[in-house]
């Protein structure tokens, strides 16, 4: 069988799978919301195996499928390769830099860079204010008195959660707005960093100024480069030293104890069951 | 010469495109860097670059050339054999070391070929799990070893459920051998007023600085389950910049449902995991399912309600989810990864990344599944497989030079680049240092694998043959102070309760009175088994409180704290219910230092699943078992129709 047909063959079966998967997933759902909405109470085995035999078809289906896809991977594999993909455009324009330090950039090239990197700057800030915002309104809302008053945990839960959920799509939202920016501009940054260094090559100005650049770096960050290695193994020692002691005052306290008792007493509501 | 200005301008402009970048810094394609740079060196001169400058069309507009020339191919090409490298990774996650490094020597010293089709031999072997993958299903298999759970369907409640197992597995799951780090966690923060949670704050801080989230990529058993999942062969949603934003919300469940929830309810003296009761799936599919799966725990199904319908929901969701996209659950939701991936950068065991072999190829980043920015960040769980696709072998295990002296560290790592000039100039010295590499790191292998061998086989023998449950219910005596002849004492409907006495305590303490449920008659008794530690029991207590005062004539609650609590209740109830008419009774325990209640056990309870109401007639008869929640409505109408029963 040629290449492309055993290609067309897998993307036909994965799409099926994918398809089969999903309906699954649903008619399990729709089983159990079912259940719960038929109001026979109290559940039995009977009762719950009966409501999940209707939708068995699309489940085995779905099971023979996978097991399908096992036998086709494995009589009749797919060898095309993955097309690789480019690395980040912060990752990228570290390489760049690693060529030109800004100062070396053209200077009309220079006060581009500096503009992108301001519009990045204030971005940040102005999304950073709003986090700060959210977490101090959503902080607001939680130790509020009346937010877990009410008599049900789990209604009280959800309640809350539905209001916080809220400043969780803001965030989110500012989040994903922040990062399409940065990449915006960083791609925009990229363009003149490349261009710099095509001129700069072609007029035979430096381009390599990585020693430069670490000449100028502070006394305090290059005491931590020098020392890197000393400070991460006492910054280790201590932390391992005060888990130990931690775990010590536990158990002396009774906390292995408050631990067991736990673990060994079944919380019905604790695993979903009610 | 027209040709040798065309050149030099690819070279000009190649060498600052950015895939020409990686190109020329990185090692594999130095080579052909170098060649081109030493032609590149003859026209190196002022008079001939102004020449290009006048001469040349090149203008900034025009100033992408077309790179996508010889340079440009070879360099997706390498990038795709690498890749390839990593589809193999997909099957096999980790090739043997010998492979990597034949692997590595082929990419090296050889030009890009086409991989030549796998035999159906070939495809077999790559079926074989890799070394990450049987770890992780020993671990899971260690931290499950009480087997005879599943088929008992009965948890396991030795001494060794005080620690905790380092990934997410619920400790109410019959094959746990452990206790669950995050329910830990939240039910020492339930009591944080109390009590400062040290011992599972410093369980998870020497987890954290030993191992980070190494724990994650290859000891946690619900990673284990997603990976297994994302094996189905289906279109898949690779990582992006959403599901990179995505990924801090994890930290936002830590605060919420195990920091913030626990504590407020903690406060109000409710004990409420709230990640484990509203969210955590390893719960639903290890706990819930585990024990509802097995016959015995029939009596289970009648509490099952809209919270159990929300989190099987939720497991399916991640379930499927996990099909199409990466450890889904992990990524986005896992408050103990997000705790892990604190201390992922100090950890001892992990991934290091040495940075002056880096080339920022990206092709790290471009591999790993999950939404890394760089290797051994917060959200890397150490897989190992950059380590197969670094060109520059920048990337290392932590650690994996402890056993080396410092003159064989040279030797192991041109051990794994295996360079074919290496080989043939290696001396005498270099030979041996190698085979003594070799032979310790076999050494090593035997010894770990002869010693996790033993563990395993230990803890299955232990878990499932030697600590066999002692503590059988008592007797019920038959011959008890029945009434009726017909009337058989035991712990059904339609039993006569067992004679049983327990001391009252009050505010103060055990007062030193004894209660007698079978010494009650002539009044209908509730008696409800409870903890404080337990949020449905408490939420449903206020409702025994209103029927001990509304009906106190007629009707006696008893409510009955589980033994094993270090938290006195009496200072609980004197401030909870001052004015109760409730009698507050403590258990005792099955045997000395045992942690299960004997007449909890006596009434018929299984598994030690608090809350439990028995409900007793005038006679002493059981006329409700409920061994679950109740509602008020429930609880009141019972009560109503006994006494009217007993009216008529």
């Amino acid at each position: 069988m040629t290449k492309d047909k055993v290609k067309i063959i897998h993307l036909v079966y994965s799409i099926v799978l994918s398809v089969l998967c999903v309906v699954a997933g649903i008619c399990l759902i729709v089983g159990c919301v079912s259940i719960y909405n038929s109001g026979d109470r109290p559940f039995s085995p009977e009762a719950i195996g009966e409501a999940f035999a209707k939708i068995a078809v699309p489940v085995y289906i779905c099971l023979i499928f996978i097991l399908g896809a096992f036998f086709l991977n494995l009589f009749l594999p797919n060898e095309e390769k993955k097309k690789a993909s480019k690395p980040d455009e912060r990752t990228t324009l570290q390489n760049l830099y690693k060529k030109i330090s800004l100062e070396y950039c053209p200077s009309q090239y220079q006060a581009q860079i500096k503009t992108q990197r301001t519009f990045r700057f204030v971005l940040s800030i102005a999304v950073f204010f709003n986090f700060a915002i959210n977490i101090a309104m959503a902080l607001v809302h939680i130790f509020d008195s009346e937010t877990f008053a009410g008599h049900s945990a789990m209604i009280d839960v959800r309640n809350a959660v539905l209001v916080l959920l809220r400043y969780a799509v803001v965030a989110f939202v500012l989040g994903l707005v922040l990062t399409y920016f940065n990449k915006y501009t960083l791609r925009k940054e990229i363009d003149l960093v490349k261009k710099s260094i095509a001129k700069n090559i072609q007029r035979g100005d430096p381009v390599d100024v990585i020693s430069e650049q670490e000449a100028e770096e502070g006394k305090f960050v290059s005491f931590f480069k020098n020392h890197k290695k000393a400070i991460l193994i006492i910054a280790r020692c201590l932390l391992i030293a005060l888990s130990v002691t931690f775990i010590v005052v536990g158990i002396v306290t009774g906390g292995m104890e408050d631990v067991l008792q736990k673990a060994i007493n079944i919380c019905t509501e604790c695993i979903g069951l009610g | 010469m027209a040709k040798e200005r065309q050149f030099k301008r690819v070279v000009l402009n190649f060498y600052s495109s950015e895939r020409g970048f990686v190109y020329t810094t990185n090692p594999l394609y130095s080579d052909t860097y170098k060649e081109k740079e030493l032609e590149y060196d003859k026209y190196e001169s002022n008079e001939e670059i102004d020449e290009i400058e006048n001469n040349s069309d090149y203008t900034e507009e025009n100033q992408e050339f077309d790179v996508d020339t010889q340079y440009e191919q070879e360099y997706v090409e390498k990038n795709e054999q690498n890749e390839e490298y990593s589809e193999q990774g997909d099957v096999n996650d980790e090739p043997k070391e010998d492979d990597a490094s034949e692997k590595n020597s082929e990419k090296t010293d050889t030009p890009p070929q086409k991989k030549a089709k796998r035999s159906f031999k070939e495809r077999l072997k790559s079926l074989i799990p890799s070394r990450r993958r049987i770890i992780q299903l020993y671990s899971a298999l260690l931290f499950n070893a009480n087997i005879k759970g599943y088929i008992t369907g009965n948890i396991f409640d030795g001494a060794t459920k005080n620690l905790c197992t380092p990934g997410l597995n619920c400790y109410s799951c019959p094959g746990a051998t452990t206790a669950c780090p995050l329910g830990s966690l939240q039910g020492e923060l339930n009591k944080a007023s109390k009590k400062t949670p040290m011992y599972v704050l410093g369980i998870l801080l020497l987890y954290g600085m030993l191992l980070g989230r190494f724990i994650c990529g290859f000891l946690c058993p619900f990673g284990l389950v997603q990976e297994l999942f994302f094996k189905i062969k289906t279109p898949k949603l690779k990582k992006n910049r959403v599901t990179r934003v995505l990924s801090y919300f994890k930290y936002v469940i830590l605060i919420f449902f195990v920091v913030i929830v626990p504590i407020l309810y903690g406060l109000k003296d409710v004990a409420l995991p709230a990640f484990c009761a509203y969210i955590c799936p390893a719960g639903t599919i290890g706990g819930a399912l585990g024990l509802l799966s097995n016959a015995a725990n029939e009596w289970m199904f009648p509490m099952l309600g809209p919270l159990f319908t929300w989190k099987f929901l939720l497991l399916v969701s991640f379930v499927v989810g996990s099909i199409f996209i990466y450890r889904i659950f992990c990524r986005f939701i896992c408050p103990l990864g997000a705790i892990y991936g604190i201390f992922n950068k100090i950890s001892l065991f992990g991934i290091k990344l040495e940075k002056p072999k880096c080339t920022n190829c990206g092709l790290c980043v471009t591999k790993c599944k999950m939404d890394i920015k760089h290797v051994g960040d917060h959200e890397c769980i150490s897989c190992g497989e950059c380590i197969d696709v670094c060109p520059t072998k920048a990337i290392s295990w932590k650690g994996s030079k402890i056993f080396l002296a410092p003159d064989e560290i040279d030797t192991a790592a041109n051990n794994n680049n295996n360079n074919a000039e290496q080989n043939t100039q290696g001396s005498d010295d270099a030979t041996k240092k190698k085979k003594r590499v070799e032979r310790r790191k076999l050494i090593f292998k035997i010894v770990a694998g002869v010693l996790m061998s033993a563990l395993l086989i230990g803890a299955l023998v232990y878990y499932n043959f030697i600590d066999t449950p002692t503590e059988e219910p008592p007797v019920v005596d038959d011959n008890g102070n029945g009434e009726g002849d017909e009337l058989v004492v035991g712990n059904e409907v339609g039993n006569l309760a067992p004679d049983f006495e327990l001391e009252i305590f009050d505010a103060n303490g055990p007062t030193g009175v004894k209660f007698n449920p079978a010494n009650n008659k002539g009044k209908i008794t509730i008696i409800n088994f409870w903890g404080t530690w337990c949020t449905p029991c408490v939420e449903e207590l206020p409702y025994f409180d209103e029927i001990a005062s509304k009906y106190k004539d007629n009707v006696t609650v008893v409510a009955v704290h589980t033994v094993y609590y270090l938290h006195e209740p009496s200072g609980w109830i004197s401030e909870k219910y001052p004015n109760t008419e409730m009698v507050f009774v403590r258990d005792i325990p099955l045997e000395e230092g045992s942690n299960k209640d004997m007449y909890y056990t006596t009434m018929g309870g299984k598994n030690s699943t608090y809350p439990m109401t028995v409900i007793l007639d005038e006679n002493g008869v059981i006329i409700e078992h409920w061994p679950y929640a109740v509602k008020l409505a429930e609880l009141e109408a019972v009560v109503k129709e006994q006494l009217q029963k007993t009216e008529k």
